[in-house]
């Protein structure tokens, strides 16, 4: 197999050949097809009654090949893009971000919080298997699977004997997941876990047909050998230029889904996408180029979201002189976000005058950020000179020790960076160092605690506070800059063990004022998603945290 | 001959392997890792994990050895970031079109590039000449990424002849094959004027004027032959690099090529392909180099492949 693989690598005739044949026979097609917009099968039926055309198909991009369509394995936005949509967990994300009901019907929870029971409805697989309790069985024991080494195995974590199984120290039977028959499943938590069901919405969790897996392991690799069980099923999947779905409609809520299916495109260049997108070749695009940002969000033609993740500066807690309290906190007061995100980073972005960005959805309603508060002003800059002040004070430094701030290769982390040195020039009176590094180069150094002053964008990986509480408690691998605080471990271990939600989060508040009161960070913004849908799409959703999902768009008629 | 050519592919096979090695040490002295990502949440357990999966946490040269065996019976290995398909999977895919616009690319390239050069170097210091260099220049100056959103804007907004971006018809390779030509077209220009000059000084040519045959025959039969040589050299390189695809150009233009691999498997670290990429490309150039060098032969008589048949 691998000899006839090279074969074809080496028959570059033969396949110049082919392309020679299909590029010459199809270019008797239309060629203005760029003027057309592309044909669709929608455009034909102009005609139909009502307002959702019911044969239209979404055009998507996707920019890049998905590194996998294996549900634990393409841990990342594009692979997540295309599995929400063909394939479906126990529970979805509605539009207002919670989750409901989907593979399971209905479930309940234990008294201590750490048992979950969930009882499936009918549904099939796109082969027209029924999904079962057993394929979720197995689906959940093999996201921890050693052998597997699925990045996001971690998230399944929560599951009793789940960490020990990955860590090669357990079993795959000592995982607590268990089909108690063909519709019921069975999950135990080590700790009660009010936000495991937010976590089950992620494409980790979706569950895969056992015996499709078990009969090939390289299903997940082609459309023809993907068997799935979401809103739409794989159609088509040539690598590195498109991917085809069309609605199934063995979907248990196929009646929901109100057009035909998807065609994804990847075309990976901001500008080539928004020409695209303007000659209306394609349905939504999920960014826009940099340049006209603003422009657009001014006109309305580009809308934008919130979505849970920070941009900060890391200080680091051991190298002078952010080894002092009120040096840390003039750093984070001196800065001016307002001018910073509308003159530079142009997205309508939230001053981040807090850890935990928006998007977290308190149990009593209401956001966790907008309950918490900002800890501190913005541009700040009187308080900031007394603070620096106080700290050299303290220390006994006539000068402060050199600051050097590094960031990765990049337009837009070199532009924040310059004005930040401008900023504590001007505020502070503070010479601040730039250096740029290669974006491997530059996780490596911080992963190893070794910069000083270093930024972060943190998405979150789940919805839920502790998602970024628990990054920095003492050691955590997230914790890049030795920053460890007795009261706060303590609390955050608290907190994962609390079943009561709302003294949850009362203890989570609580963390990240002890957090914010040491400062090591210097907050910059709330990140938010910047994009345009074409007039006639509605209903795309996107969440703070999760994928975003095309279930429920409606394709009205130009 | 035949001698030669054992020679030569022993030679050829040789060079490969150094190539091999140099950029595995190479690749493996740069920090980072493949599974380096923003997310903090990796527990040093998966990451082991991972490093298993792949051979990894083996010694680098266990892992070169293991590498070499799986090149003798050429397979590349497999790609860390995507997880569909291997290194030989990801270029028997990308390939096609890489190769398809690079010729594309190259014939156009020399058409013009050939023609502007005759047309320059017959005119010499008049207007035309002028032109010709000043596109040249052009050429060379202008990089790709400029020239290609240009041609998008011309072509396919403004005057809607050709698709925007993406693969699929003849239509839509017009536009990229014509922003990889342009670099070229100017190298040509200018080697081909500087040796038509050259050529067109030498007492042969004045011969052959004096004897009253059209300077458009005397161009043909005896100048381009003459001249053409310089041009021929350059030709190895470029071909090996325009049929193994471009960054930009492929990227702006959504082609489904190889070039991006390039590019991409080494910001994410993704060693085998790094590996597998540098292969392919010096392959193609090792191989494309001995051609010209045939090529010299059939071009000019007096050029000879081995020393022993002087």
């Amino acid at each position: 197999m691998k000899r006839q693989k090279a074969w074809k690598v080496l028959s570059t005739a033969a396949l110049l050949a082919v392309l020679a044949v299909t590029g010459c026979s199809q270019s008797a097609a239309p060629p203005q097809q760029g003027a057309q917009g592309g044909s669709t099968p929608g455009q034909a039926t102009q005609d139909a009654g009502g307002q959702a055309d019911m044969t239209a198909k979404l055009r998507l991009n996707l920019k890049t090949e998905p590194p996998s369509l294996d549900p634990p394995k393409g841990f990342d936005s594009t692979s997540n893009e295309v599995l929400n949509a063909t394939m479906e967990g126990l529970v979805r994300l509605d539009k207002d971000h919670k989750p409901q009901p989907a593979m399971a019907e209905k479930w309940t929870v234990s008294e201590d919080g750490k048992t979950y029971t969930f009882t499936l409805r009918d549904s099939k697989w796109s082969n027209g298997d029924p999904v079962t309790a057993q394929d979720f069985e197995f689906a959940f024991k093999r996201i921890l699977d050693p052998n597997n080494a699925f990045p996001s195995a971690f998230l399944a974590y929560y599951i009793d004997g789940g960490e020990a199984f990955n860590k090669g120290e357990g079993t795959a039977d000592g995982v607590k997941v268990k089909a108690l028959d063909d519709k019921t499943f069975e999950v135990h938590l080590n700790a009660p876990a009010a936000y495991f069901l937010h976590i089950i919405t992620q494409p980790t969790f979706f569950p895969v047909n056992k015996k499709v897996v078990e009969s090939n392991p390289k299903w997940a690799e082609n459309a023809s050998s993907l068997v799935t069980n979401g809103p739409f099923k794989m159609e088509d999947w040539v690598h590195d230029q498109s991917v085809k779905v069309v609605k199934n409609d063995g979907y248990w809520d196929k009646d929901s889904v109100k057009f035909a299916g998807i065609d994804w495109v990847m075309v990976n260049d901001e500008n080539t996408q928004y020409q695209m997108y303007k000659t209306s070749q394609l349905d939504m695009v999920q960014t826009v180029p940099i340049d006209m940002k603003k422009e657009l969000i001014d006109s309305g033609e580009a809308k934008v979201e919130p979505e849970a993740s920070i941009y900060y500066y890391r200080m680091n807690t051991t190298m002078p002189p952010f080894t002092n309290v009120n040096v840390r906190k003039a750093f984070a007061l001196a800065i001016d976000r307002k001018t910073l995100i509308e003159n530079v980073v142009q997205g309508k972005q939230p001053a981040a005058l807090a850890h935990v960005p928006l998007g977290f959805p308190e149990p009593e309603g209401g956001d966790f950020r907008e309950k918490g508060g900002d800890f501190f002003k913005d541009n700040d800059v009187e308080q900031a000179k007394e603070l620096l002040k106080k700290g050299m004070e303290e220390e006994g430094w006539t000068t402060l020790p050199p600051v050097t701030l590094t960031f990765n290769t990049s337009d837009t982390h070199k532009a924040i960076a310059q004005v930040l040195q401008e900023m504590y020039k001007k505020n502070l009176g503070v010479d601040v160092k730039l250096e740029n590094k290669e974006w491997n180069v530059f996780l490596a150094d911080q992963r190893a605690r070794k910069l000083q002053f270093s930024r972060s964008t943190i998405p979150a990986d789940y919805g839920d506070p502790v998602n970024y509480l628990e990054l920095f408690v003492t050691d955590h691998p997230g914790n890049r800059i030795n920053y460890s605080n007795k009261d706060y471990d303590a609390l955050v271990e608290k907190i994962r063990n609390t079943a009561n939600e709302t003294e949850r989060f009362k203890l989570m508040h609580d963390a990240e004022k002890i957090f914010m009161d040491d400062m090591p960070l210097v907050p910059i913004y709330f990140g938010t998603k910047v994009y345009m849908d074409q007039s006639n799409i509605k209903g795309i959703i996107r969440h703070p945290v999760g994928t975003i999902d095309y279930k429920w768009v409606e394709i009205g008629k130009k | 001959m035949s001698n030669f050519l054992v020679k030569r592919v022993l030679m050829m096979l040789v060079t490969l392997w150094i190539i091999v090695t140099l950029t595995f040490s190479l690749m493996h002295a740069i920090p980072g890792n493949p599974f380096a990502s923003e997310s903090d949440q990796l527990p040093e357990q998966i990451l082991a994990n991972l490093r298993a999966k792949y051979h990894l946490d083996e010694p680098l040269p266990v892992q070169y050895v293991l590498y070499l065996k799986n090149l003798v019976m050429l397979d590349l290995g497999p790609s860390i970031k995507s997880d569909s398909r291997g290194v030989n999977d990801m270029i028997a895919d990308g390939f096609g079109a890489s190769a398809w616009l690079g010729a594309q690319a190259i014939v156009i390239a020399l058409i013009l590039g050939i023609t502007f050069g005759i047309i320059a170097a017959l005119n010499r210091n008049k207007p035309l000449d002028y032109i010709a260099m000043a596109l040249a220049v052009l050429g060379v100056a202008v990089p790709s990424f400029i020239m290609a959103p240009l041609l998008i804007n011309f072509f396919a907004i403004k005057l809607t002849i050709f698709p925007v971006a993406t693969w699929g018809t003849w239509m839509h390779t017009v536009l990229p094959s014509l922003a990889l030509a342009f670099g070229p077209v100017a190298v040509i220009t200018r080697y081909m004027r500087a040796s038509m000059i050259e050529v067109m000084n030498q007492n042969y040519i004045r011969t052959a004027e004096a004897k009253g045959i059209p300077t458009f025959l005397i161009v043909i039969r005896h100048g381009i032959r003459n001249a053409i040589l310089p041009v021929v050299t350059f030709l190895g390189p470029l071909i090996a690099s325009l049929i193994t695809g471009t960054f930009v150009v492929e990227k702006i233009f959504a082609i489904p090529g190889i070039g991006k691999y390039f590019v991409d498997g080494i910001f994410n670290r993704d060693y085998p392909v790094i590996l597998g990429t540098t292969i392919f490309y010096s392959a193609i150039l090792i191989v494309t180099i001995f051609l010209i060098d045939i090529a010299y032969t059939l071009i000019d008589p007096r050029i000879k492949l081995t020393n022993k048949e002087r």
